[in-house]
This record gives structure tokens, C-alpha cells and sequence, in this order.
């Protein structure tokens, strides 16, 4: 599942976020004007790695894209439990209506 | 634990029909909704420093807790639903108990921890393909479903609800190899 969650970070002269949560480790990679950088959490330990011309990054946007991490993360942990959920309850209509 | 959850409300769904199966899965994944919730507000961290917590949400006595005040919503309307929907509630406790990322507490911050440590033998491969936790959730979600499919024949000849609710959960399991 990628979640594209621009809304959910400020970060300066931002032009998109990607999280890729298919890994059991998530990873974001952040595209801005002044360069990109990739935030993976290996082993739950946070690295940053650089995406062509990389100028830096404060730490203020790294826990900015941390948190939308941690928020996404979230939400896909409750869809996994919710679409299943609707399913099942759709398939088994419940009490006084089974055939 | 993740597909034993749904087969465990389903298993209680069958022995009491009248009970919502929404209530049933809600109270069979409550522990997790609030550990979500907590995970998210860092109440409860499974990142270092302070490493994996999840006693508010997953001890012992805050699984009784949650899972009370729960079923106290159906208590007025139907104390049979109650008790299914408190039952379901509580059988996170039991598929928590066996594997688990820690051992639960009894309590939060207990020093007095429950359950068996199979967490590192869980993430072990197995001879047979996946890891040694995949096939005990396997055996779990067949026995629950077996329960349910079951409790089905003996009130309706139709077997394709069962039948399409068995295969929904056994896929999901599946899909975590």
C-alpha cells in the first residue's frame, strides 16, 4: 500500500511524499525544490539518505515526516482491520437475517 | 495476531447468532484499536529507546477492562449478546497469551508478566515455509473456524455463508506468508 500524504507534512518547498508501506519497514521519500531525501526506519531505527541534489534537512521536517509516517502507519493499520471487517459482516448479515 | 482475531469473532458468532458480528470483531480487536491509538500518541513506543510497551493497551487487566465496559453497551438490550461480545473480548487475551512481541503484564507497569515468551521461536522459519507463528495462528484459525462452521450446520443447511467467511479469513492468513 502507498500512501501519498502530501497534506499531512509541511516541509519547505515541498513537492511530494511517497510512503511505501509494503515493507515491513516503512520508508518516505520526500521530493523538494532544494533536493530530496529518503527517511527509512530499519529495524525501527530512523536513517536519511540523500535523493540527487540533497541540500540537507533540518530536523524539523525530519520529525515532521516522521510523524506523518507514524499517522499513516495508523491509518493503515486500521484499514487492515476494517475492510476485512466489512466483508465479513457483509457476507454474514447478522442476527434474524440468516437464511 | 491478526486473521485468528476475525476467526475468533466468528467462532463466537456461531454460538450466539444474534450477537452483531461488527460488535464481535470490534471487541475481538479492541487491545488493538486503543494500542493504535496509544502507538500513535506515544503512550506506548515499539521504537528505542524505550522499546516495545504495550501494557495500557494489551495487559491483562486492562483486556478485562476494555472488553467489560465493551459488552456493558449490549447488557441492556440483550445479556446474551453481552456475554458474547465481552467473550470475544477477551479471546485476544487468550491468542495474545502464546505469542506476543513481549510477554503481557498483568497490569500496566507490572512487574508480574503473563503468557509464554515464543516470540523469537515465532520468527524462526519453519521446515514447512513460512515461520514457526504463521502455522500456530494457522492451527488457531482452524480450530475457530471449524467452531464456527459447526455452530452454522446445526441452524441453516446453507453452507455458503460459512463457506465464503471461512475462505475470506483463511486468505487473509495466507496473504501473510
Amino acid at each position: 500500500m502507498i500512501i501519498r500524504a502530501m497534506a499531512m507534512v509541511r516541509v519547505d518547498g515541498l513537492r511530494e511524499i511517497t510512503m511505501d508501506m509494503r515493507r515491513p519497514e516503512p520508508t518516505a521519500n520526500v521530493n523538494r525544490r532544494a533536493g530530496g531525501f529518503r527517511v527509512s526506519f530499519q529495524n525501527r531505527s530512523r536513517s536519511v539518505e540523500p535523493i540527487k541534489s540533497f541540500v540537507g534537512v533540518t530536523s524539523k521536517e525530519l520529525s515532521r515526516v516522521e510523524s506523518a509516517v507514524g499517522t499513516a502507519e495508523a491509518i493503515q493499520q486500521l484499514l487492515l482491520i476494517a475492510i476485512p471487517a466489512l466483508i465479513l459482516i457483509l457476507v454474514d448479515p447478522g442476527p434474524g437475517k440468516r437464511p | 495476531m491478526y486473521a485468528a482475531h476475525f476467526a475468533a469473532s466468528l467462532a463466537v458468532k456461531g454460538r450466539a447468532p444474534r450477537a452483531p458480528l461488527w460488535a464481535l470483531v470490534t471487541a475481538a480487536f479492541l487491545p488493538d484499536f486503543v494500542w493504535i491509538v496509544l502507538a500513535r500518541a506515544g503512550v506506548e513506543p515499539e521504537l528505542p529507546p524505550r522499546g516495545f510497551f504495550d501494557d495500557w493497551s494489551h495487559s491483562l487487566l486492562m483486556i478485562v477492562v476494555a472488553s467489560t465496559l465493551f459488552a456493558l453497551l449490549f447488557w441492556k438490550k440483550d445479556r446474551v449478546v453481552a456475554a458474547a461480545v465481552w467473550i470475544a473480548g477477551l479471546s485476544h487475551l487468550i491468542l495474545d497469551f502464546l505469542i506476543h512481541p513481549a510477554r503481557l503484564a498483568l497490569y500496566p507497569h507490572s512487574a508480574i508478566h503473563l503468557g509464554w515468551s515464543l516470540w523469537s521461536y515465532g520468527q524462526e522459519k519453519s521446515s514447512l515455509g513460512p515461520n514457526h507463528y504463521w502455522w500456530i495462528e494457522a492451527a488457531f484459525i482452524v480450530l475457530l473456524l471449524a467452531v464456527y462452521g459447526f455452530s452454522w450446520r446445526r441452524v441453516s443447511p446453507n453452507w455458503r455463508i460459512p463457506a465464503a467467511s471461512c475462505l475470506l479469513v483463511a486468505g487473509l492468513h495466507l496473504l501473510s506468508v
